[in-house]
């Protein structure tokens, strides 16, 4: 796999403060959906902004596609690969239509009017939200907004998506919507995904899972490692998936189930192999 | 007799102009003494609307609002008072913060109801434990803290004034798992030691079950369901059809029932998911044939 961002022994500070992150070292690849976990003020959203070059490590360095964010020269150039959409839809408008909106970012490329068209138009597509082109965005719901907020980033054709928890402030089903947009441009458009989230159930989606705690990366790896450390997330009091919460209580119990599922269906399946043979008491 | 009594009340945004909008349409609602009532809804549903009108804050386009048997609005010049007896705290209380230090912010609601200063002390230390926030936090100015933590100084504000009713927004979005399970358990002691009655909308469903006596169902601005927690969460299909969800756990053991297997459909909790899994193995087999 093609390296994209990487971030490599990464501390940071504010001014005179204490380290918010320490020894960061971790790699996004080209296309790759990674999920950040970690208790309030673990440091997941200042990763993030370093990704995009919204904060410079104090120490280390992070590129992007080869370019050092603290080259001053190349920030908009890496703020152009890598877009963020934040947790409130109402913080990140900035037009009174859901295409002027989305727009904003293509014009301020400097594109001709028929690229900015076309860019409009592909990425409101993309996102479900086309019918809305003419909408004013402030009658749309919390779940429409931030899919029109993910459609400004689309347009200026990202490599990468940084979300910081964009579901936190929606209902249950505008956040499956969100999500199932998420999915669609890391699978169709191979655009690679940061999400910050506290959902276990986000998380679990993604490729690579990077649990933070207390400003340092706790462990990271595909949701299955990461979710059969149980021992290791409890002392670290991280909350388990329900699923993987249930089959450790099972597992306690003597019940004969693999570790490290995480998926509703998965467990079906484990439980199923094992509830005729009676294999636990 | 209700506390809070709500008779054939109608909300209408913008009524005057060309592009009126009803947010809430004739709704009845009875809550009674030291409840705890849960209101989930898909966005725009008119939760925070019907929230609103509890103390006051939107005056209804019709019908009427109840507390204490008394109409709310018969004197609007005392409206203020219902202020006092409701407290409400909004969709990101921390824009709510103004005050230079914590304990500042937190006395502010006290010194306005005019209570004594030994008194104003001890409710500001006691909401402060109460939302899991230590001391050593008071002196420092609202601003250096983070989203969670300004968000819990802000429900303490609320808090210190001992409203009879408490009335909170979506206190638990954004916070990590465990600060949301501790807010939680916190609010609960709160209310067994108050005996007040508390209303809380969310779109965690983990949470309403986890707290709620009773749970009201909001869907484009009517009640579609208002009744005990266990019997609202037993209707998956209903709650899932107008975009809302059960908690995981119910959900996998609807999947699990609709497979054959004997275990109930009301489980909302892990630990008792479990002990159904287990009883399985218990019984023979544990497969319908």
């Amino acid at each position: 796999m093609e390296k994209l961002i990487d971030i490599n022994n990464v501390n940071f500070k504010y001014n005179d403060g204490n380290y918010i992150l320490s020894d960061i070292n971790l790699i996004i690849n080209r296309g790759e959906f990674v999920s950040l976990l970690g208790s309030n003020g673990s440091g997941k959203s200042t990763l993030s902004k370093l990704c995009n070059a919204m904060l410079m490590p104090t120490h280390g360095s992070v590129t992007v596609d080869g370019l050092n964010t603290i080259d001053n020269k190349e920030k908009y150039n890496i703020r152009c690969k890598v877009g963020l959409v934040q947790q409130n839809p109402d913080n990140q408008i900035v037009a009174a239509t859901v295409e002027e909106d989305v727009a904003f970012g293509p014009e301020n490329l400097q594109l001709s009017p028929e690229e900015i068209r076309k860019r409009v138009d592909d990425s409101l597509k993309s996102v479900g939200m086309y019918k809305y082109k003419d909408s004013s965005i402030y009658k749309l719901s919390g779940g429409e907004k931030q899919k029109v907020a993910i459609s400004g980033i689309v347009a200026m054709q990202p490599e990468c998506i940084i979300l910081d928890e964009p579901t936190s402030m929606l209902d249950p089903k505008s956040r499956k919507d969100v999500l199932d947009t998420i999915i669609k441009l890391n699978k169709e458009q191979k655009i690679a995904i940061i999400l910050v989230t506290h959902y276990m159930d986000e998380a679990v989606l993604a490729d690579k899972v990077v649990m933070m705690d207390k400003g340092r990366i706790l462990i990271q790896g595909t949701p299955k490692e990461v979710f059969s450390n149980v021992e290791l997330l409890k002392e670290h009091k991280f909350t388990l998936p329900e699923v993987t919460e249930l089959t450790e209580i099972l597992r306690n119990n003597r019940c004969d189930l693999p570790r490290g599922i995480y998926d509703e269906d998965e467990f079906i399946l484990s439980l199923k192999s094992i509830v005729g043979g009676r294999e636990c008491l | 007799m209700s506390l809070i009594e709500i008779r054939n009340l109608s909300y209408i945004y913008s009524k005057d102009t060309n592009c009126p909008k009803t947010a809430l349409s004739n709704i009845n609602i009875d809550i009674y003494d030291n409840e705890i009532i849960g209101i989930i809804g898909h966005t725009g549903s008119g939760k925070s609307t019907l929230v609103q009108h509890f103390n006051g804050l939107l005056k209804p386009t019709s019908g009427g609002i109840y507390i204490n048997g008394l109409d709310i609005w018969k004197n609007p010049k005392k409206i203020r008072d219902i202020r006092f007896k409701v407290g409400l705290v909004f969709q990101y209380p921390e824009y709510q913060i103004f005050e230079d230090t914590v304990y500042k912010d937190i006395a502010f609601g006290p010194c306005n109801m005019n209570l004594g200063p030994n008194e104003i002390q001890n409710r500001v230390i006691e909401s402060i434990r109460m939302v899991g926030l230590p001391f050593s936090i008071l002196d420092k100015s609202p601003f250096e803290l983070s989203g969670g933590e300004k968000r819990k100084v802000a429900i303490a504000g609320v808090m210190a004034m001992k409203p009879n009713v408490i009335v909170l927004d979506e206190p638990t979005a954004g916070l990590d798992p465990l600060s949301r399970k501790n807010f939680i358990e916190n609010l609960k002691t709160y209310h067994s030691r108050e005996k007040n009655t508390i209303v809380i909308v969310s779109h965690n469903m983990e949470d309403i079950v986890e707290i709620s006596d009773r749970v009201l169902v909001m869907n484009n601005g009517r009640v579609e369901m208002f009744d005990r927690t266990k019997d609202i969460f037993s209707n998956g299909d209903v709650l899932m059809r107008i975009g809302l969800d059960v908690p995981k756990i119910t959900k996998i053991m609807f999947k699990l029932s609709n497979e054959g297997y004997r275990v109930k459909r009301d489980v909302f909790s892990v630990k008792d998911g479990a002990e159904e899994i287990l009883n399985l193995f218990r019984c023979d087999g544990g497969l319908n044939d």
